[in-house]
């Protein structure tokens, strides 16, 4: 399936990265997300890819697959970025009819299509490493204070588990259905805007049936096995924080706290 | 003229990368106009990519095929051509149902042909004679329909579409014994009046068997034999091998016989498998 490696699907390996507790992959990764929102000038940035290429190395997963995962996202970046060098302000460099390009927007432009790309990499590259299971059970480990307001860590844990396994089960089952309408003759590459989203009715439709049927049929399957959140379920793994662990944090720490030196100390 | 030539025909998943997996390999064949083919195979001998290869959804990673003479990646400058001349009947077909009603779904395929209403009329009623479903039925919702008929609804679908070369993934698969002759009657009823190719692919060795002039064997990406279902069937043994069966007339015949009885081994269907065993008894 590398060729069509979606968003948030989980790649088996047994690299470092992966070998982390899944508890610490998340709190490392709300910490980077400071990290690279911190990060505005070429030391912080410096640092910041540096560890963004660490990370992706532990991984163990192809830069490719990364690209791959995230072209469209990436994209969509890319462009509003390119917006964004024509936004007026600061020092002119150049002029063009109504676009005024200046020093200010050209490095905010850079700035910001590192820190988004750098975040998309390094959650892609905990999403790569950690399966569904371990998440949710890092999810409910980190919900667990807000019992206190009557929620159940566990039911959202579980929720956000099987939402995230129907993602690549959905992905298949949209291209076998667009391979079918195809060959009874859709017309689905039409250039006009209106008879395009027509023409994915015959897609749309059956994908959201197939999707309600499928979680009515597991919502059956749950039920008649017993679950329910009454009685405390507990973990088949017993998660242990390691000297691996440890040291992920003190890494996430160190640059934390090189980008800190970077952004406000040094003058 | 052959409907359909083979040649040399790849499909490899993931090429380049660690999980690279042949699904089919260097496959030749040769499908004549007017005959049923059927394609037998365990789970995962490539059946499915080649079926869809060979109606131009899937894009072939080597080889070529030919539709009555021509590449279908090179000489048909529009996909549509080939889609409506090979109609390709998806595995789990039901699942691409939308339509409001019955009606509707049936007339999706005529209608992108290009048909007008009244001849698309035509076209759904002819189908529907095909699969024998009440007309009663096409004005309500396909959702509502059972389990089987929801299938030959969506078989319908493709009749309707009036293909010369019809290939169909596992028609009968999920289904219980009625249903399952009933679509293979609709298949022969269909054959019997356009004619045309029809490729069968499935696991049910005895339906194979009843219907096809020849039979496929695939095994792992290639066709391991290609003859008449008696030739290929008779010899159960060496098919068990690879994970396949016979029917279970063939086994019994083959039994008598290795017995030392003076029967023919190359039965594969009860009307002949009965007549033989008759004919031994009167001895």
């Amino acid at each position: 399936m590398i060729e069509n490696v979606c968003l948030g699907q989980y790649i088996p390996g047994s690299s470092i990265l992966h070998r982390l507790d899944p508890r610490i992959k998340i709190l490392s990764f709300v910490i980077f997300m400071i990290i690279s929102f911190m990060s505005g000038n070429i030391f912080s940035m410096s640092i910041l890819i540096l560890s963004v290429a660490v990370i992706i190395l532990l991984s163990g997963v192809p830069l490719k697959v990364y690209f791959q995962s995230t072209k469209y996202i990436l994209f969509l970046i890319f462009l509003s970025c390119v917006f964004n060098v024509f936004y007026d302000y600061g020092e002119a460099v150049f002029k063009f009819w109504v676009l005024t390009v200046t020093l200010e927007s050209i490095k905010n432009s850079v700035i910001i299509i590192l820190r988004v790309t750098s975040l998309m990499f390094v959650s892609s590259s905990v999403m790569f490493t950690t399966s569904h299971s371990n998440i949710s059970f890092a999810i409910e480990t980190f919900m667990k204070p807000l019992s206190i307001f009557k929620i159940n860590a566990q039911d959202i844990a579980t929720m956000i588990t099987i939402s995230l396994k129907f993602v690549p089960i959905i992905f298949e089952e949209t291209n076998k259905i667009i391979n079918a309408q195809r060959s009874r003759g859709a017309d689905l590459d039409n250039k006009n805007i209106i008879k395009k989203v027509k023409s994915y009715i015959p897609i749309i439709f059956p994908l959201f049936f197939l999707s309600f049927k499928r979680a009515s049929d597991l919502a059956v399957a749950m039920e008649s096995r017993c679950y329910n959140n009454i009685i405390k379920r507990t973990s088949i793994r017993e998660f242990k924080i390691s000297i691996l662990d440890i040291s992920c944090l003190i890494y996430i720490i160190v640059i934390l706290i090189g980008v800190v030196y970077c952004e406000y100390l040094m003058i | 003229m052959s409907a359909l030539d083979i040649k040399n025909l790849s499909y490899i998943y993931n090429q380049g990368t660690d999980l690279e997996k042949i699904a089919v390999n260097n496959v030749n064949l040769s499908i004549n106009d007017g005959e049923i083919i059927g394609i037998i195979g365990h789970t995962g001998s490539g059946k499915s990519t080649f079926a869809q290869m060979l109606s131009g959804t899937v894009k072939p990673t080597a080889g070529k095929i030919f539709l009555y003479g021509k590449d279908i990646w090179k000489d048909y400058k529009n996909r549509k051509e080939v889609y409506f001349k090979v109609g390709l009947v998806f595995q789990y077909p039901e699942k691409q149902l939308f339509a409001q009603t019955v009606y509707e779904d049936i007339a999706f395929g005529p209608k992108n042909q290009g048909f007008s209403e009244g001849e698309t009329e035509e076209k759904v009623f002819e189908a529907l004679d095909f699969v024998n479903i009440d007309k009663k039925l096409l004005n309500r919702s396909p959702f509502e329909l059972s389990g089987g008929e929801k299938r030959r609804v969506a078989i319908a679908g493709i009749f309707a579409m009036n293909p010369g070369v019809l290939i169909l993934d596992e028609p009968t698969s999920g289904l219980d014994p009625i249903s399952r002759e009933k679509i293979i009657n609709n298949i022969l009823s269909y054959h019997s009046k356009k004619r045309g190719a029809v490729i069968f692919i499935s696991h049910f060795m005895e339906e194979t068997a009843r219907i096809s002039d020849r039979v496929a064997i695939m095994d792992r990406g290639k066709i391991k034999m290609v003859d008449t279902p008696e030739n290929v069937f008779y010899d159960y043994k060496s098919l068990k091998s690879i994970n396949l069966d016979a029917p279970q007339i063939t086994k019994i015949v083959s039994n008598i016989h290795s017995k030392g009885y003076n029967i023919n081994k190359k039965i594969v269907t009860v009307e002949k498998g009965t007549q033989e065993i008759l004919r031994l008894l009167r001895e």
